[in-house]
């Protein structure tokens, strides 16, 4: 994450001062005074009462007042402090103004409908302004735009103009997930995981013998004196497993913001995480309107690039796609296959049908945390039941696959099964 | 915050000046009274509720909260104050003649004004710095015009020529002063 927020220096040259034409109008203070002027005046008039005059000179002298000359056109400085970062960050918003003359200016932030302001608005009525507002939704979006009020000495005239922030690449914030397990077979290339044969690890797997060649460090002294002979400590090798995480997106269900697909991509984001941090390769399979897949990488630039892949993909994400059967480019042999969907399609249990049948060891994150809303009649309450008991039919047909199903809210700590139960049951129906 | 609190002030203040003696102006006078005292209240809420942000659109909510909403989009929509400012002019003048009573009637009710603007806006006090020279003369003008309508009257005709000096005198200074 260290990555993210960094400044934005992707529009230093792209985004300069931006010209604004001025459209000035009569603002609404001076209508106010003006209805005043002209109560005044008309009650003088009509009632013959010379005192009321006196209510209406105030108005009329600061609607008379001359205005100097207003600026047509202004140069308007929009840079965010950020190009990318999490959901839940702040992001600072620079306003600059310049060419406004003795004109007072305020800004203030709109944000859209993926953000939300917490300095909304600066009232200092200089050309600088420091705004700052929170990401709330992720995306590659426009956060917000920027209002600029101008007004002339006496307020007579006011002028707005509106200019858009800057895009901002908003990633969804990985789920908290700490613990890398070994769900698939383990490939011949050195990782963090404590393999079952021997090697040069760090995790102690056992005594045996010294043999010739042995290295003398590693003999344990106490086993030695106890058996009279000498004895060795063995270690277990430290080996890499490829992951393919797969987002199903054929159905978004909930709030925006805490939808299915948005529990789906923080839940993926947090597995890929550790596991990249693991030294294993993480690649991730999309289904939605198309299927689209990123091929398992290494490192912290193969994170960024998951990220990216993600806010290319957001838009026009649908079902309607034939998923039952997932390329092999996108699979390499022996990889372990974490699935986040809100199973709620027997296409995606066709899918999983089909991965078993190639051998891969699968393990499914039920993200709904949706149900149907409160049941008002009889019918109603009937179609929940059909409801229930077809997902409680779904569920059963995927465990009788040998794939273990984890529940999670989008909110707790992701917890994937254990280790060994893992394996063996992969192992048992393979 | 506190500007609004200066609008609550000046309001209160307005309405309570425009107002005394009670009971001197009947009826009409309890009923500009109320309109007054509603819109002044109104539009500290439409004050209060400006930075508030607003929810849109409005299809998928319930009949109330659409009613709600549309509530608030009138209340967020409407001129308050000059309804306000015409009401207490109304009141003011159900009054018999009290030259320097509406002398500074005149002076609260366009402090009202430039207050609500104020809160409005939200530009610091010290942006208004520019405006000293004509709120003085503004003033100075207030009581000319209290000064020429405290003349006493000659004869029938006299109120129309009393008019006509004290807009030309506000005139005439208004033209005169390097403003």
């Amino acid at each position: 994450m260290a990555q993210v927020g960094q400044p934005a220096t992707r529009w230093g040259a792209a985004n300069g001062p931006l010209q604004r034409k001025l459209d000035w109008t009569v603002s609404t203070h001076a209508r106010r005074l003006f209805d005043l002027a002209l109560a005044g005046l008309a009650v003088a008039l009509v009632l013959r009462r010379p005192e009321f005059v006196a209510v209406s000179a105030p108005a009329l002298v600061l609607l008379g007042a001359r205005p100097r000359a207003k600026p047509q056109t202004v140069l308007v400085s929009i840079r965010p402090s950020a190009a990318r970062v999490y959901e839940g960050e702040q992001i600072g918003i620079e306003v600059v103004v310049s060419g406004q003359g003795d004109c007072d200016v305020e800004q203030v932030l709109h944000p859209s409908e993926g953000a939300q302001a917490v300095q909304g608005a600066d009232r200092a009525a200089t050309s600088r302004a420091n705004l700052a507002l929170e990401m709330t939704l992720w995306g590659r979006q426009r956060p917000g735009v920027v209002e600029l009020v101008l007004w002339d000495r006496c307020r007579v005239y006011e002028c707005h103009t509106f200019v858009p922030v800057p895009e901002v690449d908003c990633y969804p914030l990985p789920a908290r997930h700490r613990s890398a397990v070994v769900l698939g077979p383990l490939a011949s290339r050195a990782g963090d995981h404590a393999a079952r044969s021997a090697g040069e690890g760090a995790e102690f797997a056992g005594v045996r013998e010294y043999v010739s060649g042995d290295r003398q460090r590693s003999i344990n002294w106490a086993a030695t004196t106890r058996r009279g002979r000498l004895q060795v400590n063995t270690f277990a090798a430290e080996r890499s497993e490829d992951l393919v995480l797969i987002v199903d997106a054929t159905s978004d269900v909930g709030e925006p913001g805490s939808s299915t697909v948005d529990h789906a991509l923080r839940g993926a984001l947090g597995v890929a995480r550790t596991y990249l941090d693991a030294r294993d390769r993480v690649g991730m399979v999309f289904l939605g309107e198309r299927t689209r897949w990123l091929a398992p990488g290494l490192g912290d630039r193969q994170f960024f690039r998951l990220l990216d892949a993600i806010l290319a993909g957001r838009a026009g994400w649908s079902s309607g796609n034939d998923i039952a059967r997932l390329p092999r480019a996108a699979l390499p042999p022996g990889a372990a296959v974490i699935a986040f969907s809100p199973m709620l399609g027997p296409k995606f249990v066709e899918m999983l049908r089909d991965l078993r049948q190639r051998s891969f060891s699968v393990v499914v994150v039920d993200v709904l945390d949706v149900g149907p809303t409160r049941a008002r009649d009889k019918l109603d309450r009937l179609a929940e039941r059909i409801w229930r008991l077809e997902r409680q039919a779904l569920m059963f047909s995927v465990r009788e696959l040998g794939i273990s199903v984890v529940r999670w809210d989008g909110k707790g700590v992701l917890t994937l099964p254990e280790q060994r139960r893992a394996r063996q049951a992969a192992a048992s129906r393979r | 915050m506190r500007y609004v609190l200066a609008v609550a002030l000046l309001g209160a203040a307005g309405g309570a000046w425009a107002a005394v003696p009670i009971g001197g102006t009947g009826e009409p006078g309890v009923l500009l009274l109320l309109l007054a005292a509603a819109c002044i209240f109104a539009g500290l809420l439409r004050l209060i509720r400006k930075d508030v942000p607003q929810r849109d659109p409005y299809t998928y909510l319930g009949t109330l909260a659409q009613l709600g909403h549309r509530a608030n989009d009138v209340l967020m929509g409407v001129s308050w104050e000059t309804g306000a400012a015409i009401a207490l002019v109304g009141l003011e003048a159900l009054h018999p003649s009290r030259p320097w009573h509406t002398g500074i009637f005149a002076v609260l009710v366009t402090c009202y004004l430039l207050a609500v603007h104020q809160a409005g806006s939200a530009v610091p006090a010290a942006a208004l710095r520019g405006q000293g020279r004509i709120m003085v003369t503004s003033l100075a003008l207030v009581i000319v015009a209290t000064g020429v309508a405290m003349v006493p009257s000659a004869g029938a005709e006299s109120g129309w020529l009393e008019i006509l000096a004290a807009l030309a005198a506000v005139t005439a200074g208004g033209l005169a002063l390097p403003l």
